[in-house]
């Protein structure tokens, strides 16, 4: 039970860092910015509390100075400058880390103390500004009981740690439970003399939440009988907070002599309850502002009830605006909580299982959709045409479900140009556009490699730096720009920079150096352009950490082409250069073409298939020495598939050859016959055909046979090898 | 008492300025029952001092007359007031202010 709240605390500070580095991010741009500052505390504290709770001690003690010193910003008693929000991302990165490798007993590394030290030092700086030498990491040492925490933090853990174990109120914190709180607040009359500024106190608390605050003026006095040291206003307030109880008591904590603190957790109503419209007379009867009889004698005239109260001198306009406040946040916390059990959170692998079992009910149907067609009975089509059609939406619908937006990649992003683009002397501004885009998240976790070589690429390569930019008469800053659109059953994103763009007689001096063209060769510019997707292509001039090594962006095709999709690159020399990727929406479901060789079935991605041509037996006897035949004025190299899945039996006198373009070269693979398009479900294969080479998974047709699906970058591979060694 | 005493505070507004603030409202309501006070300059507005705003006001409105505000809101000062709810919007010209600070005596409007 530990475990899965172990579990639950880790996927859920996992998103808090995604979420934390973006706000940082944010926050190098805008160091003022109260809202950004605040938002990043809160994610930050909610890493403590929670680390905390579920015993992830080093975590939270590591992060305590974190939080400290970014308190200091949003109190403003410091700026978050490049080296505290330097300071911010690394302390991020070793949570993350931490967090990974889960070893409580593990001490902290030199980097974690060398961070810890640094924020002590400005800590320290803050508090006694006399401070000024900063701790060696060495000297630092590792804080073995954990450091006194905030008030407010501090309390909110011992609370919670005391209250008793139930899961509801363990996870509490973690699951953003709203509730809504009616607060009376009467400041003590001298309590301006303990130094407290009692507004600030009410901007702490606004920070718990979503707040409304109502102040009762009515007792102060006029001038002549008022004591200017003497505190004469009350609040009526209304708090929406996920932060329980004692967060609210937390803020009052050194003044709770000095004041009078009244809290009443409100029901909310439960979601779709008629209850949810609380009475405006039932809040103010239960506020003690209006007796129940002076009510129903209101309620008589038949008049709205807050103007009746009013002229009637039994409410005044302030008690009136704090309960209909009151009235309209629990509305807003039903609205809220309605939402909250619209959105449920699921283990992805339930989902796979979702997806696995509606494949099976398409091949389920389409064997019906058979035999019923066998049978010529009509009745049973019938009923077969509906099932598709619900098989159809059940289909979509739970592919729709596995769909996420994005931008939660474009954003890991951000940090990847803001690190290198310092690292490599260059002023880069990466901006983004489609991030609501969505993809399955299968393709969106294969995307993450080749997009990061890509850009890496177009940072090294592709931009300049500020003083070659100023030469070139363009801003001295450059712009990365990643976009996403739909468009039909794929998405096209995009990758492009305002840098020097490609350089062809580079390109193509290098493609002939290689030996990847002839001298004399002449390539159309898109030809050209695609050549840098070749093994081992570069033309860098020097190797540098970040690339050029000729690798990376052959791995970029190749995975982008084992996702079923295409590059396309353009470039214009001295204004950049953008690569589009055409990705599916989809890896659960392949448009394919289905062909047959001797009984088997196979499928092809549709996606790469370029042409269909016959073979004759003889053609082929003729050519086959170098497996190559003539396709529009082209040698087109072939292989044969039933010889590559080592299929029993002859061939026929007549084959086809379906021409497909991978790895931006074109391969024929002969087949027996080609049976048509076919959408089918992908299913992986068993752990016997696993590792078979050339095979990407499986899926049933409709009399139940089992096709395999050809996965042809591999096969292009292995037949390239195969090529190489004869003609060695 | 006809004329308006005019009053112009700067700075921080705190605690420690709010019994020489009260004093020199009531030295300007001896002479007028009209007040206007100039919060341009004002860059921190404590609650000790909203409170003498307060009353200098509803003394004012005793003697049969008001308390005003003028010049321009700046932007902290009115943040503060708007989180601990003394005003719901947004406000850049002061004379707004007596519409929104809660109770504040309006010019012929007995509260």
């Amino acid at each position: 039970m530990i475990d899965k709240f172990k579990n639950a605390f880790r996927e859920e500070a996992e998103e808090l860092l995604a979420q934390l580095e973006g706000l940082l991010l944010e926050l190098e741009e805008n160091p003022s910015d109260l809202e950004l500052l605040n938002a990043t505390f809160r994610a930050v504290h909610t890493i403590k509390g929670s680390a905390g709770m579920f015993g992830f001690e080093r975590i939270s003690r590591f992060v305590h100075d974190f939080e400290t010193v970014l308190d200091f910003c949003r109190s403003k008693r410091l700026t978050a400058d490049k080296h505290i929000v330097d300071l911010f991302l690394e302390s991020r990165d070793i949570v993350k880390t931490m967090l990974a490798e889960d070893n409580e007993k593990a001490p902290f590394s030199q980097e974690a103390l060398r961070i810890i030290g640094e924020f002590k030092h400005i800590v320290d700086l803050q508090e006694d500004p006399a401070a000024s030498v900063v701790p060696s990491p060495a000297a630092e040492k590792e804080p073995t009981e954990p450091p006194p925490a905030t008030v407010k933090a501090g309390s909110e853990l011992a609370a919670d740690q005391s209250a008793p174990d139930s899961a509801s109120t363990r996870l509490a914190p973690l699951e953003e439970q709203l509730e809504c709180f009616r607060i009376f607040l009467k400041p003590g009359k001298e309590i301006f003399f303990s130094g407290t500024r009692v507004l600030k106190l009410v901007a702490e608390l606004s920070e718990l939440g979503e707040m409304q605050a109502y102040p009762r003026t009515k007792d102060i006095p006029s001038l002549e009988e008022l004591n200017p040291e003497h505190c004469y206003v009350a609040w009526d307030i209304v708090l929406t907070t996920s932060k329980g109880i004692n967060s609210i008591r937390d803020v009052f904590i050194f003044v709770e002599d000095a004041i009078e603190l009244k809290i009443e957790k409100l029901d909310v109503p439960d979601a779709g309850s008629s209850a949810g419209n609380k009475k405006l007379g039932e809040i103010l009867i239960e506020r003690g502002i209006v007796k129940a009889e002076a009510l129903g004698d209101a309620l008589k005239s038949q008049r709205r009830l807050g103007e009746v109260l009013i002229e009637s001198k039994l409410v005044t306009q302030a008690e009136l605006n704090a309960a209909l406040a009151e009235q309209s946040q629990l509305r807003k916390v039903q609205e809220k909580t309605t939402e909250s059990v619209a959105s449920i959170r699921v283990a992805s692998e339930k989902l796979d299982f979702l997806v696995d079992l509606v494949g099976e009910l398409v091949t389920l149907q389409a064997r019906l959709a058979q035999t019923s067609g066998q049978l010529a009975d009509s009745s049973l089509a019938a009923i077969s045409e509906q099932l598709e059609r619900l098989v159809a939406q059940l289909r979509d619908n739970a592919m729709s479900i596995r769909m996420l937006p994005i931008g939660s990649t474009f954003n890991k992003f951000k940090r990847v140009v803001r690190d290198l683009s310092s690292e490599l002397g260059k002023d880069v501004e990466l901006l983004t556009e489609g991030a609501e885009t969505e993809l399955d998240k299968t393709v969106l976790e294969r995307l993450n490699d080749p997009l990061v070589h890509i850009i890496r690429n177009a940072l090294d390569h592709g931009l300049e730096t500020p003083d070659d930019r100023r030469a070139a008469n363009k801003p001295p800053r450059g712009v990365l720009k990643l976009s996403a659109e739909h468009s039909g059953a794929h998405v096209v994103i995009s990758i492009s920079d305002d840098g020097h763009g490609m350089d062809m007689k580079a390109i193509h001096a290098k493609a002939v150096e290689r030996g990847l063209i002839g001298a004399g060769e002449v390539l159309s510019e898109d030809d050209a352009f695609m050549l840098i997707f070749r093994p081992g292509f570069s033309t860098a001039k020097s190797l540098s950490s970040v690339s050029g090594r000729g690798v990376g962006m052959d791995v970029v095709k190749r995975e982008i082409d084992a996702l079923g999709g295409s590059v396309h690159v353009k470039s214009t020399q001295g204004a950049g250069t953008t690569i589009n990727l055409k990705i599916p929406l989809t890896l659960a479901i392949i448009e394919g073409l289905l062909v047959r060789i001797s009984q088997e079935y196979y499928v092809l991605p549709l996606s790469s298939v370029e042409a269909c041509i016959e073979l004759t037996k003889t053609r082929d006897e003729n050519e086959n020495e170098g497996r190559l035949m003539q396709y529009r004025g082209d040698l087109l190299p072939y292989i044969d598939l039933r010889e590559f899945f080592a299929v029993p039996g002859d061939a026929p006198e007549v084959r086809q050859v379906v021409v497909v373009n991978t790895q931006n070269e074109k391969l024929g693979m002969v087949v027996d016959n080609v049976i048509g398009d076919y959408q089918t479900v992908i299913k992986p294969l068993g752990r016997m055909l696993r590792n078979t080479n050339g095979l990407s998974g499986a899926t049933i047709l409709g009399d139940g046979t089992v096709a395999l699906i050809v996965d042809f970058a591999r096969i292009a591979i292995s037949a390239r090898n195969t090529f190489a060694r004869k003609a060695g | 008492m006809k004329d308006t005493s005019r009053l112009v505070f700067s700075g921080a507004l705190t605690i420690e300025k709010a019994a020489d603030i009260a004093g020199q409202l009531k030295k300007a309501l001896a002479a007028s029952a009209q007040l206007s006070v100039d919060v341009s300059e004002v860059t921190d507005l404590d609650l000790p001092v909203l409170q003498v705003l307060y009353a200098a006001a509803r003394s004012a409105e005793k003697l049969g007359g008001s308390l005003v505000f003028e010049g321009r809101l700046q932007d902290d000062t009115c943040r503060k007031l708007a989180t601990s709810g003394f005003v719901r919007e947004k406000i850049t010209v002061a004379d707004q202010l007596i519409k929104q600070l809660p109770d504040f005596p309006v010019s012929g409007q007995a509260s």
